[in-house]
């Protein structure tokens, strides 16, 4: 009798079991971390003893900066003795920041940006880049319980980019010349968007409102965003195309970005989101990061996007590669 | 023709045959009444989805930025390229499949029938996305045309495989009888084949549209606009109010086109055959 | 003299000859990668005006041969000369507009009304639209379809009869001289069929076209053709002749296997009653006299004479018995029963005889007046004469064509010889 009983109590325990971590597995859509692809050692981060084999899951978005950022934190953490659970490129876009919430990943780079505008709701960014940081750095911990923290010098927002070729022709540097340039002649600042940035009020109906031109005279089309770097480079066209700032197609392409020089879009600095209670139990994660941070400028992550981007590389290698040319860490296999 | 009279051993004669002929045309007059339901209540549908989903959208409070999309010249203009693509997609795929299937079932072409089906099987198994990227990338230029050719030879393959099959199954003695009455080739295929081809053309055509007109949701990438603007732009904004608005006048259009292909269908294939 | 050849459609019994002859000249038809021919040097001539019935087992080539004439296949080598022209010297499709052609099936396009379907041919030659119309109405009504009901119908409307009276209607819409007809009534039931061929034959001796119908219905070839050219592989003529011809007397086993077992019976399809010598009996009126009557039959030794009314119909039989005990020949006698009229066949005949369990039977006339009895003995005589006119068909092998031989009436047939 009592022999059937813990059968059965045994079955139901590994029914459970097993219908939870379905459950859980479903609910978040996500596998189970995997281990780093590629080993590392210690270089400028020395290893830490108190993040010593600290479980810590990094996540990211799925696009490639993303991706990158992710493995520069894992690979740092790493290095400083953490045992690390890879969980980048989460599909779909607000899914990172309801894995962060839930708990199923403990870190990622989130954009200023994005949480101001986004995830708090707000429609108007602020223009200075610190005082955007410390803003919603201040609101997700009230409102929400995460805490940000070394936000890097990197922007990764919207601009308006042209070829070498036309920059040159028609001399247009920045978003007021080229305000000026649809005023004139519209039809030489033929501009190619995508759907998103056509109608978003910090996209190109806002843009136009900041440098006082009516968008409806200007000649835009519609493409998809991948089209729009070649089109845009091919100069028939586009004119002028959509680009993100750090965007390798830019390098490659040789395409000039024009200066926002009424600073009207957004800020999207990368920095540093946790909640507050593993921000609280492991410090030692910002102190370690901050020197990282300082060191993504736009000039080195738009690098950082061409190799993978263009030039085909992994992520991963071209994460640690770069930790390693800066000194962070070493290439351990 | 005679198949409900066929000869069934002791049959008394023309006076039961015209009974068989009477039961069967009961069936058919009784699927024909269906269809003809089918007909009227679907453009209701669709009015109905239309006049809903507006309705709904602008009922609500739109902010700024899915008031730049949610507006009744945005919505014109788009749902206005949409149907310029479709019909730009039809014109262009009756015109190349309809000739080519007419040619390919000539004696002496039929061999090449399969190489030109497996042409069209390309166009229909590859994703119509890759094949506006991989066309504008051919041709490094954007625009209507752009988004309308590779369209078309995504919904090439219902039509010319209707067209042959249309031709095939036209019962050879009939072309016996033509030919044997001193019609030249021509003639037996101006008078006897495509007549008796057509429904079968217009059951395909009707299909190609409805896909003309799903597929054209993604031709906005190459900046031929169209409905797939508000889907895209409400799924990255996590708008549904735009996606979904975006979406249901696309259906809405599908079903349309659907309808008047049916209409088509009844009205342009040959009385005789109905 | 009987006449025995005069009891359907040669030339000299339409109302006008519109047929044309049709002469196939040492004719080939080979197919590629196949060793023997399909159709293997046949020669023959159909006569203009006539009904020619090719008859084989399946396979022997008597469609193709057929489909030579319209070109529909192309021979190999010999020549086709129809109405004096050499067929293939003409362009096939105008060729074919001047010949009907009728299917089985039908072969009506489905998707054009009757009417539409009936001026095929008139509409390709380039008739003006009235006269279509009149002549589309014109053939309808020839072959038994009401045009005002029939014209806008579609054939997926009709009957299988029906269908093949408008194949027929349309084969000759445009007045062609000659008639290809490949089985047209194969794909009917047997009473349809049987109504359809006596249409044909009524047609035909309104139109006298040339006629080339195939068919592998024997029965069929008997009751229509003037002709039968009795095909075996490779379509090789077995025998080309008269019906009565061939069931007098086959030429070899393969022709006897196809006339069956009951050639004697079907003979006597072939004469019909005024074709043979009818007997005399002694007739009298109602308020004839009753002892002329009783003279009559004493002095012709007969047993029976007839009562007429007063349009010589046939009343009623009278016999010395009858005659014995009464005054007037008012209501005396039998009743007739079976009666004939000169169109009967011999069939009908012995149909008849068989039914009264008589020896001799009443023949009418054309208003049903008394013309003449019948007898059992009439129909073997008849036979007999058959089969003694037959007996030489095939002592000269060299040619098994018809002769002059056949017909007894000769001097009556169309002018142009036939070639021996």
């Amino acid at each position: 009798m009592a022999g059937r009983r813990k059968l059965l109590l045994r079955k139901v325990a590994a029914f459970a079991m097993v219908a939870a971590t379905a459950v859980t597995l479903a609910s978040c859509g996500l596998e189970s971390g995997g281990a780093l692809p590629l080993k590392v050692g210690p270089g400028s981060i020395t290893p830490v003893p108190e993040l010593e084999g600290v479980p810590i899951t990094v996540g990211s978005k799925d696009f490639t900066e993303q991706i990158i950022l992710g493995y520069i934190i894992e690979f740092a953490l790493s290095a400083a003795g953490a045992d690390i659970r890879d969980l980048t490129n989460i599909q779909g876009s607000n899914s990172t920041r309801d894995a962060q919430v839930h708990g199923q990943i403990d870190l990622t780079y989130e954009y200023t940006g994005t949480g101001w505008i986004n995830y708090l709701g707000h429609e108007h960014p602020i223009p200075d880049p610190t005082a955007q940081f410390e803003a919603v750095r201040d609101e997700d911990l009230t409102r929400n319980g995460l805490v940000w923290t070394d936000p890097a010098p990197m922007n990764n927002t919207y601009a308006l980019a042209t070829s070498r070729a036309t920059a040159e022709a028609t001399g247009v540097r920045t978003l007021s010349e080229y305000a000026d340039l649809v005023k004139r002649d519209p039809a030489a600042a033929t501009t190619c968007v995508e759907t998103e940035f056509n109608v978003r009020q910090d996209g190109y109906p806002g843009m136009a409102a900041a440098y006082d031109f009516d968008p409806a005279k200007a000649q835009k089309q519609i493409l998809q965003t991948g089209i729009i770097y070649q089109a845009t480079a091919d100069g028939t066209q586009c004119k002028f195309g959509e680009v993100f700032t750090t965007d390798g197609r830019i390098i490659a392409l040789d395409l000039v970005l024009l200066d926002d020089d009424r600073s009207f879009f957004p800020k999207y600095n990368p920095a540093l989101i946790m909640r507050e209670g593993f921000a609280q139990a492991h410090p030692q994660v910002a102190e370690v990061m901050a020197p990282v941070s300082a060191e993504l400028t736009d000039e080195e992550i738009t690098e950082l996007n061409r190799r993978v981007d263009v030039e085909g590389k992994e992520p991963a290698d071209v994460a640690r590669e770069w930790l390693v040319d800066k000194g962070f860490v070493t290439a351990a296999d | 023709m005679s198949t409900e009279t066929s000869p069934r051993g002791s049959a008394p004669g023309a006076g039961v045959a015209a009974t068989d002929v009477a039961v069967v045309d009961h069936t058919a007059a009784a699927d024909r009444r269906a269809e003809r339901m089918r007909l009227l209540a679907q453009p209701v549908l669709v009015l109905l989805l239309t006049g809903g989903v507006l309705a709904w959208a602008f009922s609500r409070d739109l902010n700024a930025t899915q008031q730049a999309s949610i507006s009744v010249a945005n919505l014109a203009t788009l749902t206005w390229q949409h149907v310029l693509i479709t019909v730009a997609v039809v014109v262009i795929v009756v015109a190349l499949a309809v000739p080519l299937g007419t040619l390919l079932t000539r004696p002496g072409w039929t061999r090449l029938a399969p190489v030109f089906v497996g042409i069209a099987n390309i166009g229909a198994a590859a994703p119509a996305i890759g094949l506006l990227v991989l066309f504008y990338l051919a041709t490094r230029t954007t625009g209507f045309w752009i988004g309308v050719l590779p369209i078309a030879f995504y919904s090439l393959l219902p039509v010319l495989r209707n067209t042959i099959l249309g031709y095939q199954q036209v019962d050879p003695t009939l072309i016996d009888a033509g030919r044997g009455q001193g019609m030249s080739a021509r003639t037996v295929l101006r008078r006897v084949e495509f007549p008796m081809a057509v429904p079968y053309i217009l059951a395909g055509l009707r299909t190609s549209l409805v896909l003309a007109v799903g597929t054209a949701t993604l031709c906005f990438l190459v900046s031929a606009g169209g409905l797939g603007v508000l889907i895209d732009t409400g799924y990255k904004l996590r708008d549904n109010v735009t996606l979904v608005v975006g979406a249901v006048l696309a259906v809405s259009l599908a079903l349309l086109v659907d309808w008047l292909g049916a209409l088509a269908e009844v009205y342009l294939g040959p009385k005789g055959l109905r | 003299m009987t006449d025995t050849a005069s009891r359907k459609g040669t030339a000299a019994h339409h109302d006008h000859t519109h047929g044309v002859e049709i002469v196939l000249d040492d004719v080939v038809k080979r197919y590629p990668g196949q060793v023997d021919a399909a159709v293997d040097h046949v020669s023959m001539t159909i006569p203009a005006g006539e009904t020619v019935v090719f008859v084989g087992p399946s396979g022997c080539g008597k469609t193709t041969t057929m489909r030579m004439i319209n070109r529909l296949i192309e021979p190999s080598s010999g020549r086709i000369t129809i109405g004096g022209k050499d067929a293939l010297s003409i362009d096939p499709d105008q060729l074919r507009r001047g010949i009907g052609y009728s299917i089985q099936q039908a072969g009506l396009f489905p998707h054009l009304t009757v009417a539409k379907n009936v001026a095929t041919v008139p509409g390709l030659i380039g008739w003006d639209r009235k006269h279509i119309a009149e002549r589309t109405d014109e053939m309808l009504d020839l072959v038994g379809l009401d045009p005002d009901t029939y014209r806008d119908r579609y054939p997926r409307q009709l009957s299988g009869g029906q269908q093949q009276r408008v194949g027929v209607a349309r084969a000759l819409a445009a007045d062609p001289p000659v008639l290809l007809m490949d089985e047209p009534f194969g794909a009917v039931d047997p009473i349809t069929r049987g109504l359809l061929q006596d249409e044909l034959m009524r047609l035909q001796s309104e139109l006298g076209k040339t006629i080339v119908f195939v068919t592998h219905d024997f029965n069929e070839a008997v009751k229509l053709g003037d002709r039968i050219a009795v095909l075996g592989s490779q379509s090789h003529i077995m025998q080309y002749d008269t019906p009565e011809a061939i069931l007098a007397n086959p030429a070899n086993d393969m022709v006897a296997g196809f006339v069956g077992a009951d050639a004697s019976l079907k003979q006597l399809t072939l004469s019909r009653v005024r074709d043979v010598r009818l007997i005399e009996c002694p007739t009298a009126h109602e308020d004839g006299s009753v002892d002329e009557m009783r003279r009559a039959l004493l002095a012709r030794r007969r047993q029976w004479g007839l009562i007429l009314d007063a349009r010589n119909r046939p009343v009623r039989w009278v016999s010395p018995a009858h005659l014995a005990t009464v005054d007037s020949l008012r209501d005396v006698g039998d009743p007739v029963g079976e009666i004939l009229s000169v169109q009967s066949t011999l069939q009908d005949a012995l149909e008849a005889l068989l039914a009264e369990s008589s020896a001799s039977t009443v023949v009418t006339g054309r208003r049903g007046e008394y013309v003449g009895l019948i007898t059992i003995d009439t129909l073997v005589e008849n036979l007999r004469q058959l089969r003694d006119e037959h007996a030489d068909d095939h002592d000269d092998l060299s040619d098994p064509g018809p002769s002059a031989l056949d017909e007894p009436g000769g001097a009556q047939r169309a002018p142009e010889e036939l070639a021996p």
